[in-house]
Order: structure tokens, then C-alpha cells, then sequence
């Protein structure tokens, strides 16, 4: 399951994370980083994550 | 074949030149050459291919997934297939060594090392010679596969380029193969090693080499810590005592590091649960409230922000410890 992350700060989400079983998976905005390539590929696929708590 | 030797130019000859001394090649300082030395240095596109380092786990035994990939040694991810096996780093003869167990239910055991675009841009469009040192207790094939990633550094689809196999034994041998490399490879390149059905015994292997040109040369081995750092460019690990910060305000402790390497991309940090770490702070211990947020990932520097708390003195310092942060840069 992902889940979108807010910067605590800036409130601006830039962080997704991936929450597994017993560990997450904190995932920045990178075209670049591996774990966000397969987070976009699982949206192209249809998928929605969960938002941003506010 | 024409020798010819003049004050000017040395000897020049159109053809090799052996000596027969034992003494090799004698230089005007009195210095011998004895062997001839590689033609190259780093020389070697594979990272770990000693299997040396092993950040994860440390050389303690994993259980190798049915069906999914994870990193074993640093740089090197591994899956089984019809049933879990075990995997570990060992230490044998002077050397480390990577080995799976087998199991009942296992069909394919399959390990691969993923290569940066920019490690390999050049053996674009060139030959390559793959070579690994490999033993086997059951099965006598290894199956070697070579592949591209379709895009840069992205290898969510990659394309095959060359596939083979080596007739293994149960003693530790080298074997190599040449590798044709298409214009595509510029984008990154996956090589993998495989095994059939591993029900029992031990898979070996080590000193895995990715070499340009059509010959296979001797191993390089790099000094420790020069592939640490290779390896921390895509894995490492922050914390015990290494993030320190500030109290954000009342309610949130903010930590950050500075990273020894600079990583390949923005990494991706595994947090731990609730509870596992400790803040320490100028009022005194106290355990996280919830669990830590990733503030900023950057390559050269991450931070972690904690809420939860209540009475904190905000821009008062603090300090966490108690547990690792995973990073990973990993392609």
C-alpha cells in the first residue's frame, strides 16, 4: 500500500511511502530512484494511493 | 618478422617479442617487470564481485524469497523460485564467497547485479568478457544472461542481449565467456547467473568480473574500502549515534546526517516501527512517540523528523540512537 507523506513543515507532499508488512519504505520524488519508478508504474496502472494526511 | 633496435626508437618488431628469462624485463633503474600487468585499472564493471561487502546482513544466513528479489551482498539480488533457500556470505579459503542452499521445491535459483549507466557507457557497441568463479554440489550447469535496460538506468523493462551456460563441478573454478554488447547497452546493463532446481546442496560463487575486450583477465580485487564506497553509492546505512538535530518545536524532533557518499539518487529510507529508536534530548531520554517521517532525501544528506511529543523546548538539541536507517539508491 502507498500512502503520500507532507513535508511536516512545508506541507508540501514529497514523499511516498510504501508500507509493508512490518517496515515502510520512505520513497522520495526521484525520477531516478528505482522504488519511485515502480510507484509510477503501479499508478499508470490504475492505482490510486492513499493521500496526504492533512 | 623484422626485429629492428636503434639508438632512437628502442627495438621495434611487427610481430611479439617473448623473453626467456625468468628475470622478465630489466629497466635502467635496475627495476624488473616479470609479468605482464593489465592493461587496465578499475577495470572490473561489476561492484562486490568478491562479495566482500555485505552491508544487509552483516554474513549472517537469509532467506532467499520464493518469487521476489532482494540484495543479498551489497550490489547483488537474488530470488528463488517454486520455494525459498537460504543464502549467505562465507569466508573459505582465503576468500569470501556468496552460497545458496538448497531446498526441496526449488526450480530456479537466479542472482543479478544491475550496472549504471554511466559505469558502462563505454563498452557500448563493444566486446565484453564475463567471468565468474563458480562451484556447484548438485548441479553441474550455470546458466549466464546478459540484458539492457530499455530506458537509463531504468530497468522496470530491459531487453536481452546474449544468453549461455558453463559445465560447473563441485571445486571452485573460473569460467568466462565474450559478450557482444548492442549500441543499447549505453542504457545499463543486468547480468545474471541462474541455477535450475537446487533441491539440495550448495550454489558457490565469487569474483565475478565484467571486463572489456575479448580476453578474461585476473580478478581485481579492490581494497575495502574503496568498495565500500563503491557499494555505499547505492546502500548505506545512517544512525547509532550518527543524527543528530534539533527540537522542531514543542511536539517534533528533527535529526538529519550528512552521508559519507555521495549516493546515485535521492535514496529511498526504511524506517523503523514505532517505539524502535530513542530520542534523547536536553530535558532527558524519551522514547519516539510515533513513528519517524522522512523530512528531506537527499544524495548527499537525509533528515528525519519524529512528532508526538509533547513539553519539548523547540531549537533545544537532540540526538537519536537505537537503530539503523537503510538507504537505498539502489537501480
Amino acid at each position: 500500500m502507498y500512502k503520500l507523506i507532507k513535508n511536516p513543515t512545508t506541507n508540501i507532499v514529497n514523499i511516498v511511502n510504501y508500507i509493508g508488512d512490518g517496515y515502510t519504505l520512505s520513497i522520495p520524488f526521484d525520477l531516478a530512484n528505482s522504488d519511485y519508478q515502480a510507484y509510477l508504474k503501479w499508478v499508470e496502472e490504475g492505482n490510486t494511493p492513499e493521500p496526504a494526511t492533512t | 618478422m623484422a626485429v629492428t633496435i636503434d639508438g632512437t626508437n628502442g627495438i621495434t618488431s611487427s610481430g611479439s617479442i617473448t623473453t626467456q628469462s625468468a628475470s622478465g624485463v630489466i629497466f635502467s633503474d635496475s627495476s624488473a617487470l616479470t609479468a605482464a600487468s593489465s592493461p587496465y585499472v578499475l577495470k572490473n564493471r561489476i561492484i562486490n564481485g568478491a562479495m566482500v561487502i555485505d552491508q544487509r546482513n552483516a554474513g549472517a544466513s537469509q532467506t532467499i524469497a520464493n518469487g521476489a528479489y532482494n540484495y543479498t551482498v551489497d550490489r547483488w539480488r537474488a530470488s528463488s523460485f517454486g520455494a525459498t533457500c537460504t543464502g549467505q556470505q562465507i569466508f573459505s579459503t582465503n576468500q569470501y564467497l556468496y552460497q545458496f542452499t538448497g531446498a526441496a521445491s526449488v526450480t530456479n535459483i537466479d542472482v543479478n547485479q544491475r550496472i549504471e549507466s554511466k559505469n558502462c557507457l563505454d563498452l557500448a557497441s563493444k566486446t565484453v568478457t564475463l567471468s565468474a568463479t563458480i562451484a556447484n554440489s548438485l548441479l553441474t550447469t550455470v546458466t549466464w544472461q546478459a540484458f539492457y535496460a530499455n530506458s537509463t538506468d531504468n530497468f522496470s523493462a530491459t531487453t536481452a542481449i546474449a544468453s549461455g551456460t558453463w559445465t560447473v563441478n563441485s571445486t571452485l573454478t573460473t569460467y568466462s565467456t565474450q559478450i557482444s554488447l548492442p549500441a543499447n547497452a549505453i542504457n545499463g546493463l543486468e547480468i545474471h547467473l541462474q541455477v535450475a532446481a537446487q533441491t539440495s546442496g550448495t550454489w558457490q560463487f565469487t569474483n565475478v568480473q565484467l571486463e572489456i575486450g575479448s580476453t578474461a583477465t585476473p580478478f581485481e580485487r579492490r581494497l575495502y574500502n574503496q568498495e565500500l564506497a563503491n557499494c555505499q553509492r547505492y546502500c548505506q546505512t545512517v544512525g547509532a549515534n550518527e543524527l543528530y538535530g534539533n527540537n522542531y518545536s514543542s511536539t517534533q524532533a528533527l535529526v538529519s546526517a550528512r552521508l559519507p557518499v555521495v549516493m546515485r539518487a535521492n535514496p529511498t529510507a526504511t524506517l523503523p516501527t514505532s517505539g524502535a529508536i530513542n530520542g534523547y534530548f536536553a530535558t532527558g531520554a524519551k522514547t519516539t512517540a510515533t513513528a519517524p517521517t522522512a523530512w528531506n532525501l537527499y544524495p548527499t544528506a537525509v533528515s528525519f523528523v519524529s512528532t508526538g511529543y509533547t513539553g519539548l523546548t523547540a531549537n533545544d538539541p537532540c540526538t537519536w540512537n537505537g537503530t539503523v536507517f537503510l538507504l537505498s539508491a539502489e537501480l
